[in-house]
């Protein structure tokens, strides 16, 4: 049985673990990431954490998504919702994050300081019965750095004349027709909507699948909805959407698939280069067991290295222990409850994703190749 | 980079002599951000000034005297651009007020003192889709009609019935639509269209060049403007003469030309302009050669000549005047004309006319020296004869006349006494003769000693 103070110190510990994973930015996170491993050995325990955090690892599924966003997002494609569906914890916020800096310098380049081609907003999830389409409105504001966003006000139009609106300060009214005013003149080409759950959460789909439509429709931009598998069900379901909206699956690798066996254990690789003590373990020994116990998610992997850490760093003089690695992975049962989950979320999804379509069977392989040969050039 | 506070959007009818003025463009920004226009200003551009090194200091001017502050030359509008500028990052919003003119025009009587504008430019902002929008030109004092509609520009006032009036808190404050009864393109007032005159449309139409031309305005060097107007004065009239045909004293002119710093009103520049027939940018950049705009009606220039002159009597005239010498200027005052006029329409009768009266005026010369020379000597002999010193006073007192010492007896005198051993200096350099006069002199002096020796032998 462990000691009070045993449990004390892991209380402790978790709640460093936890802040040092947060999403939100510190004000120490510019001066980390600056540093390499040897610089940081000597930090403290919540900075050793935190630069772990931040270091992103590319791996292959990162980049075929960042393709095919790219794709996808080019002004003649006629897709204006792009939903991008993972499992829990498979680092879809953390893909979010990187998508707003890699979509800005890779695919708009170099913009006027008046413009934001891309913004990232959280929904929000303030605990009440319905959803708050005012808060989501606000928080968009402010993402897009937005002067009183508490103070917009609305003006009708009616027959040639121009007045205040009765209500012009309350209501939806105002901040929707701040914000399209705003993804007009910062000539916002994507918006990203991350925790999309949060919007779904009480039902009605079709009205705020149809208020989101409305709103990317209103200046031609596009939408990236961040989620798990449940969107999908509406992704699919909703015609509306489906006519011009594409699902980008972030998918897990297989170690039953050679390839996805070998980017998942140089990742492990990459990461336990990264490791934030003195002491490092080599991992590799475990990387099967590893990949199985996080279902050859990347994301999981991460949490589970970050938590293998943490407990290092509270055990004495830091000295790794494999008991460790018992405590630092999720348990069977909860692993079982994901498993289960994923496992049903990806079988909707096959055939449902971007780049299946019908020539994508093996049947029609041998007339695609046929095709291939009969191109010719006219001179 | 740090994103900007406002919209980065330009005003509208940027770089052409239709450009939105600073304060139209502060309102559609308001427009835009959803924010009454007196909380973006209060909350956004106010706070500029604490967080940032840069001198800005928005007053509340902007709302009373309809934005003057906003779009003249002095100060207050530097700041409120230097605001504007980093809260949109744009960087040319100065050709948005007049403050480019700042650097050769003085602000006297620049901005009317009442917002006006033209209902028809209302009316094709609407036709092609936009928002009505306030042009900087109509701010201008001397801007009294449209020079696109030629019509005159009315008073933005609001012409609905009170019922119609909107409550003051559901008003919305934009360039084009009334405050009163929000109505776009203030259609409440009832359509009058002032026919403007055609020294008013030149006037509109020459500064709506000029704010076409802003930039290059900015850049003019007031040195150079003043040196080519100068020289341009030597080449054809006298500066005189372009103060008297654009009807400004000649003392302000003359001061502008010669004091480095000096500048001119705006009011004053058009007038030397029309009168110099040179356009108002070429005057503001001493640009000479830039041809006058051309407008497609005809233009009566504020000229001094008003009066149609009849070449047939002045040919006459001219005539006449040959044969009883008159001088050319008398000729061009009969007629209330400039001698340069005169010269232009017939250039060799005047040329012949200054010749001959140059001829005549030295033969009157001469004959009025010789008798200056023949008074001179008759006091010398007299005062020899009886012995009196050879001064001034006593000439004076001979001649019955005071010599002043400048005058051409006194320095006749004062030459021709040295010839009778008086020994003092002659005239000062200042006064001192050309050869002809020397080569009469000394011919006077031999003169002066054959008659004193001869008075001696007879003695």
């Amino acid at each position: 049985m462990e000691s009070k103070a045993t449990t004390k110190l892991n209380v402790n510990g978790d709640k460093i673990l936890e802040s040092a994973m947060t999403d939100d930015a510190l004000k120490i996170d510019n001066r980390l990431l600056k540093l390499k491993r040897l610089d940081v050995l000597g930090l403290s325990r919540f900075e050793r954490l935190r630069w772990m955090y931040l270091m992103r690892v590319q791996h292959i599924e990162i980049n075929r998504i960042m393709s095919d966003l790219r794709e996808l997002l080019k002004p003649d494609i006629d897709v204006n919702i792009i939903s991008i569906i993972g499992m829990t914890g498979a680092g879809k916020t953390t893909l979010a994050n990187g998508l707003r800096t890699n979509l800005k310098e890779a695919v708009f380049g170099a913009v006027p300081r008046c413009e934001q081609p891309v913004l990232l907003v959280k929904a929000p999830a303030n605990g009440d019965k319905s959803f708050s389409w005012k808060s989501l409105y606000h928080r968009i504001l402010v993402e897009a750095e937005e002067p009183l966003p508490d103070a917009k006000r609305s003006v009708l139009m009616d027959a040639g004349h121009m007045v205040i609106s009765l209500n012009a300060r309350t209501g939806l009214d105002p901040l929707r027709l701040a914000i399209e005013s705003m993804l007009k003149n910062r000539n916002v080409k994507v918006l990203i909507i991350d925790e999309v759950l949060h919007l779904l959460r009480f039902g009605n789909y079709s009205a705020v699948m149809d208020t989101l439509k409305s709103l990317a429709d209103s200046h031609l931009t596009k939408l990236i909805l961040v989620g798990a598998y449940n969107l999908s069900e509406l992704m699919q379901d909703y015609g509306q959407v489906a006519k011009r909206s594409e699902i980008l699956h972030y998918r897990r690798y297989h170690i039953d698939v050679d390839e996805d066996k070998a980017e998942f254990l140089r990742v492990l690789k990459v990461l336990q280069s990264l490791w934030p003590c003195r002491e490092v373990p080599d991992l590799s020994i475990v990387g099967d067991l590893l990949m199985k116990a996080n279902l050859g998610c990347i994301g999981l992997l991460k949490g589970s290295l970050m938590r293998l850490a943490s407990l290092q760093m509270e055990s004495k003089n830091e000295k790794f222990s494999s008991v460790l690695l018992k405590k630092a992975v999720k348990s069977k049962k909860l692993l079982s409850v994901i498993e289960a989950e994923v496992l049903a979320g990806e079988a909707e999804l096959v055939g449902a994703t971007y780049g299946e379509s019908m020539f994508a069977d093996e049947a029609q392989q041998a007339i695609l190749k046929t095709l291939d040969t009969s191109v010719r050039c006219e001179t | 980079m740090k994103t900007t506070l406002l919209y980065g959007f330009a005003p509208q009818g940027v770089g052409t002599g239709q450009v939105e003025h600073l304060q139209s463009h502060l309102l559609s920004l308001a427009y835009e951000h959803c924010l009454s226009a007196k909380k973006m200003v209060d909350r956004v551009l106010h706070p500029l000034h604490r967080n940032h090194s840069h001198r800005v200091n928005t007053t509340y001017g902007w709302s009373t005297s309809h934005g003057r502050f906003m779009l003249g030359i002095d100060n207050r509008t530097e700041d409120w651009i230097c605001a504007m500028e980093y809260a949109t990052g744009r960087t040319d919003l100065t050709n948005s007020t007049l403050f480019p003119l700042g650097n050769v025009i003085n602000g006297e009587h620049l901005l009317s003192g009442t917002l006006q504008h033209c209902h028809l430019c209302f009316q094709s902002d609407i036709d092609c889709g936009k928002r009505p929008y306030r042009r900087l030109l109509w701010q201008v004092k001397h801007v009294q009609c449209c020079p696109i509609h030629h019509i005159g520009l009315v008073e933005s006032t609001c012409g609905a019935f009170a019922n119609d009036r909107v409550t003051p808190s559901r008003r919305v404050n934009l360039g084009g639509v009334c405050p009163g009864c929000g109505s776009i393109g203030y259609k409440c007032l009832p359509i009058v269209d002032l026919t403007a005159s055609t020294s008013q449309i030149w006037t509109s139409v020459q500064i709506q060049d000029a704010l076409a031309h802003l930039s290059l305005i900015a850049n003019a060097d007031l040195t150079s403007v003043k040196a080519s107007i100068s020289s341009y004065a030597k080449n054809s009239d006298s500066l005189n003469q372009i103060a008297l045909q654009a009807g400004i004293s000649k003392s302000a002119l003359w001061r502008w030309i010669h004091f480095p710093k000096a500048k001119m009103s705006l009011g004053h520049s058009l007038k030397v302009a029309a009168a110099t027939g040179i356009s108002l940018v070429g005057f503001l950049t001493g640009d000479l050669m830039r041809a006058d705009i051309v407008v497609e009606i005809d233009i009566e220039r504020a000229r001094k000549r008003h009066k149609e002159v009849n070449l047939g009597d002045l040919h006459k005239r001219l005539q006449q005047a040959i044969e009883t010498p008159t001088t050319l200027k008398k000729v061009a005052d009969e007629f209330e004309v400039s001698t340069e006029f005169v010269r232009r329409h017939f250039p060799e009768l005047a040329a012949e006319m200054i010749k001959l009266f140059a001829d005549v005026k030295s033969e009157d010369l001469w004959t009025v020296r010789k008798k200056v020379f023949q008074e001179v000597e008759s006091v010398l002999l007299t005062l020899c004869s009886q012995n009196q010193p050879l001064t001034i006073r006593n000439a004076g007192l001979v001649s019955g006349v005071i010599w002043f010492p400048t005058s051409l007896q006194a320095r006749i005198f004062n030459e021709l006494r040295t010839a009778l051993g008086w020994k003092t200096l002659g005239n000062p350099e200042t006064l001192e003769f050309g050869p002809p006069m020397k080569f009469r002199i000394n011919n006077s002096k031999q003169r002066l000693r054959n008659a004193t020796e001869q008075a001696k032998g007879e003695l």
